[in-house]
């Protein structure tokens, strides 16, 4: 005797009415509605500057999809996979793609208001996206912000410029918002009013929202049990997997859920008593930086917000402890001079390998603080539902290339996207092609990030199929394949 | 039905469900981690939502949690009969209580209604659908009325049994053929039913992912703009094809209409727009043909820039002929599309296939359908040439079917496949593999197929005939118990 579970549009059809509704209860409906699409779901952009060094990034001869290896010498991803750094290797949990392009049209250090937004760049006085970037579209167009505290929040490092080529997150026609670079504030921002730690009241009522969850969890466990000997071989397994569902609830209900929602300490100041950059913030840039990502991971795990965005800076200044020249963008970056691999796929480029490990450090330290996300967010429970989307402008910044943008997918996506691989997207100009052809070519076959950006805004429900602005809609049309 | 009298649209942001044999209606649903998850975070927000219509879904006299415990009872005496598609038993009802409790105590009644719709909307017995009989555990079993009304309404309608059925249940008025047969008639002109053969002739067809396909936009620069209209002429035409008791898969297969009121889909079918007050094009004129002549259907089964004929044959091969295909996976073949070449066209490209041996052993049966469609391009427009050269959509097809023969085009080709009865019976058995949600139906399908075969010749084809068959026959209500 079979016993299958109707499927998930038949639950909608049982527990709604499609009734008439007036249309207040129908805008407090769906912000409610907001809740059961967000909280499996929590969205985070971070930008890292400086572009690539390919040759320890992109993947090699014998790497496959699924088999790779990122704990080789020198190799900037490192930190995904060093359990002895942070715990336990991310390695399942993150999906790099390469040769994904920023089609900013503009000049690589503006291309980082294009991560987001998939806009070409409009250059002169305003020098801005056109349209808003993918966490604004999210939490506040599509209301998947709507019921958290803090609908949404940008961070930033040692900058609070909202320039195109300075924050990912943009509003309505592209204006920059301003981003918090000050960890203090931040926490004030996030978690000002939550104050459950002080007030009796507000811990009663979790206590009792504790207590309640623990009563459902119960009553349906029971209730499968009662169930469960009435069935054969088979169908016990579905309410086995059932019952193991449930005991990842439980578990979010008395671990991850109540502890990591009673508030973080405030960040201890003391450690950056200076906060911007060329105004002698920079040595406090990495403390700054972890104060951050920690102060996200608890709000995220809270529910406090679920869309954020991160600016990360580099260390430039003398006695950084990367020991990097004390100018890593001209010391680093604009040195860096790549092989084929890091020039575009152009032939006969053999490069110099002494550029390459100096940025390939800088990449590492970057992807450090990922990985450090990575690990308080597992910690609170939350990483599974968290989807951190990172790149920089730029892929060559000697070139100030923005082709084969690096991008890396982190978190567990809500399992919407499969991670765990890395993927090759096709190359930009294919042979017989001119290698150097242009976006504007007719042999271009590149890929932009706007595939990407439609891919998660559909992982999030959003009913789109375009994002952003480019001259040829083909560029802003259409999911990227082979994520989910 | 309304359990709660609240609008939702909780299931849409669902992960979506498992596929076998392309239909979502089958038994490899789980409740996953992801989707308990949602499950728990929706009957949340929906009992919150509840709890400010207290006074009308659960009206009580006393806030007090005590005195409010029989308000509880009498709630759940019509809830979770509702929300379980039968009535709560004594036990179940006192488990309930207890969450009552949990929400209610030191707190108000508001709260305890809260925690005991959350909790249903959790349940199993909400969630699945049972399949068990008395539950006395006997080799076979029958499904009790109940089980029967859900497993009659979810398979029509795709929602829980509404009053009717319902009452159908209780007065134990399920057990006959005719009388479920009556029931099946019934939900089958509902909207909702519409919807459903909609969704199912959609899913078998594999066009319900035209939604998800775009095309080079330098090709192809009027395809965004008419996908919705080519999504809705799809939708409204299987609904009008299916309507009622019709012989539909004829219909379907070979209809010389269509059905659109987008005037700028019609004219780029090179058709009439519709006159006023209707929404029928006639096709008459044109090389085109049924359901697998329709843009949907063209633009699925074809790349971004060009088309795809081994697509469109092998679709064609299994899921209309239901004609074997074995996947290149598994004959180990490494697949070498033919390249771009601007001076051939599509059919030259793939004609490749057959000086190879080894691609004609299965290209031969799969081209013989797929060129037939070369006259329409990758967005499902009639063309006459392609890279200057002219198009060729002649084909003759020898499987050992009862549609074998040369034809200038697939319009005729479907036309005569349409009048097959290897066809009909392909249809009966991908219908039936729908409502027995089962991967492997053949036990039930060699049961069922004489029971089809008796029908009358227009009823063969018939959505709703062949559901009211399969659910007037014993094998709809009896289970084998598999230990």
């Amino acid at each position: 005797m079979k016993r299958s579970a109707p499927n998930r549009r038949a639950f909608l059809k049982t527990a709604a009415f499609a009734g008439a509704g007036i249309p207040l209860l129908k805008i407090l409906e769906r912000a409610v509605l907001a809740d059961s699409t967000t909280q499996p779901m929590n969205f985070i952009g971070i930008y890292h500057p400086h572009g690539v060094s390919a040759e320890y990034w992109a993947m090699k001869a014998t790497d496959t999809e699924t088999v790779f290896d990122i704990a080789y010498a020198n190799c900037s991803l490192q930190p995904f996979d060093d359990a002895v750094t942070y715990g336990k290797s991310f390695k399942n949990k993150i999906l790099v793609i390469e040769g994904l392009n920023h089609l900013s049209n503009a000049n690589g250090h503006d291309s980082a208001g294009t991560i987001l937004t998939g806009s070409t760049i409009v250059p002169g006085g305003t020098t801005q996206p056109q349209n808003k970037s993918l966490d604004q579209f999210l939490a506040v167009d599509q209301m998947l912000g709507a019921s958290t505290p803090v609908t949404s929040i940008a961070l930033g490092v040692g900058n609070d410029s909202t320039a195109s080529g300075t924050t990912l997150s943009f509003g309505p026609g592209g204006v920059g918002l301003p981003k918090i670079i000050d960890p203090s504030a931040a926490f004030q921002t996030l978690f000002g009013n939550f104050a459950t730690q002080s007030n009796p009241a507000a811990q009663a009522a979790a206590a009792h929202k504790q207590k309640v969850g623990q009563s459902v969890l119960d009553f349906v466990t029971g209730e499968i049990g009662v169930l469960r000997p009435k069935l054969g071989s088979i169908e016990q397994q579905k309410l086995d997997q059932h019952l193991t569902s449930l005991r990842d609830i439980e578990k979010q209900l008395q671990g991850g859920g109540m502890v990591s929602c009673m508030a973080p300490s405030a960040p201890d100041a003391t450690q950056f008593p200076k906060l911007k950059q060329y105004n002698g913030g920079e040595p406090y840039f990495d403390a700054i930086t972890n104060a951050h990502v920690d102060l996200l991971a608890q709000a995220i795990a809270c529910g406090i917000t679920r869309f954020a965005t991160l600016f990360m800076a580099d260390l430039s200044y003398a006695g950084n402890p990367l020991m990097l020249p004390a100018d890593n963008h001209g010391g680093v970056a604009h040195t860096y001079n790549g092989s084929s691999v890091g020039q575009n796929q152009h032939p006969n480029t053999p490069g110099d390998p002494t550029t390459w490990v100096p940025l390939a450090e800088l990449n590492r330290y970057s992807y450090s603080k990922v990985a450090r996300l990575m690990q308080k967010l597992d910690a609170l429970g939350a990483l599974d539902n968290t989807l951190i989307y990172v790149s920089s402008d730029m892929g060559n910044p000697a070139l100030h290339s923005t082709q084969n943008t690096p991008t890396v997918l982190a978190g567990g996506a809500g399992g919407k996207f499969r991670m765990g691989r890395r993927l090759k997207m096709p190359l930009d100009c294919p042979p017989p092609a001119n290698p150097w052809c242009q976006p504007t070519d007719s042999t271009w076959t590149g890929l932009t990030n706007n595939h990407l950006l439609v891919s998660i805004a559909q992982a999030f429900g959003a009913n789109i199929n375009t994002f952003g602005t480019q001259t040829d809609p083909k560029n802003t049309t259409g999911p990227l394949a082979n994520l989910t | 039905m309304s359990l709660l009298g609240i609008a939702s649209t909780y299931g849409a942001s669902f992960t979506p469900d498992a596929q076998q044999d392309g239909f979502t209606n089958n038994d490899a649903q789980r409740v996953d981690p992801v989707f308990a998850q949602q499950v728990d975070t929706a009957a949340q927000a929906l009992a919150a939502q509840a709890r400010m219509n207290v006074a009308t879904l659960a009206p009580c006299t006393t806030t007090d949690p005590t005195a409010g415990e029989a308000c509880a009872r009498t709630f759940l005496a019509t809830f979770a009969a509702k929300a379980y598609r039968r009535p709560a038993d004594a036990r179940e009802v006192s488990a309930l209580i207890a969450v009552y409790h949990a929400g209610a105590d030191g707190f108000t009644y508001a709260d305890g209604i809260e925690a005991l719709i959350r909790a249903v909307l959790e349940s199993p017995g909400f969630l699945y659908v049972t399949e068990i009989g008395d539950g006395s555990g006997a080799p076979s079993a029958t499904l009790t009325a109940y089980e029967t009304a859900s497993e009659l309404a979810y398979l029509i309608t795709g929602g829980p049994p509404d009053a009717t059925l319902t009452a159908a249940a209780a007065a134990n008025q399920l057990a006959t053929g005719d009388q479920r047969a009556a029931q099946a008639r019934r939900l089958l002109a509902l909207p909702s039913a519409s919807a459903r053969v909609t969704s199912v002739v959609e899913q078998w067809l594999g066009i319900e992912t035209i939604s998800d396909t775009a095309k080079d936009t330098t090709l192809y620069p009027k395809f965004a703009g008419l996908l919705g209209s080519i999504k809705q002429e799809a939708d409204d035409f299987v609904a009008q094809v299916f309507a009622g008791s019709a012989g539909g898969l004829k219909d379907l297969l070979s209809a010389d209409w269509t059905v659109t009121a987008d005037p700028n889909l019609a004219a780029a079918y090179g058709a009439a727009a519709p006159g006023p007050g209707t929404t029928r094009v006639s096709l008459t004129a044109l090389p085109r043909r049924g359901i697998l002549n329709q843009a949907a259907f063209l633009s699925v089964y074809s790349r971004a820039q060009e088309t795809a004929p081994v697509l469109r044959g092998v679709a064609v091969m299994r899921r209309i002929a239901c004609i074997d295909v074995a996947a290149p996976t598994t004959l180990n073949i490494n697949i070498v599309p033919p390249v771009p070449d601007p001076t051939k066209t599509t059919r030259q490209r793939f004609d490749i296939h057959q000086t190879d041996p080894v691609c004609a052993g299965c290209h031969k049966n799969i081209d013989s359908f797929g060129f037939a469609f070369e006259n329409f391009d990758a967005m499902g427009m009639i063309r006459s040439q392609e890279n200057n050269l002219p198009i060729d959509s002649s084909t003759t097809v020898a499987v050992g079917a009862d549609f074998d023969g040369a034809y200038p085009d697939s319009a005729s080709l479907l036309t005569k496949m349409a009048q097959s009865s290897s066809v009909a019976s392909c249809f009966a058995r991908h219908m039936l593999k729908f409502a027995v949600a089962r991967s492997d139906a053949t036990t039930v399908e060699q049961g069922f197929m004489p029971k089809w075969q008796a029908l009358a010749p227009a009823a063969q084809g018939s959505f709703g005939e062949i559901l009211v068959a399969w659910i007037a026959s014993d094998g709809f209500v009896q289970r084998r118990f598999m230990p």
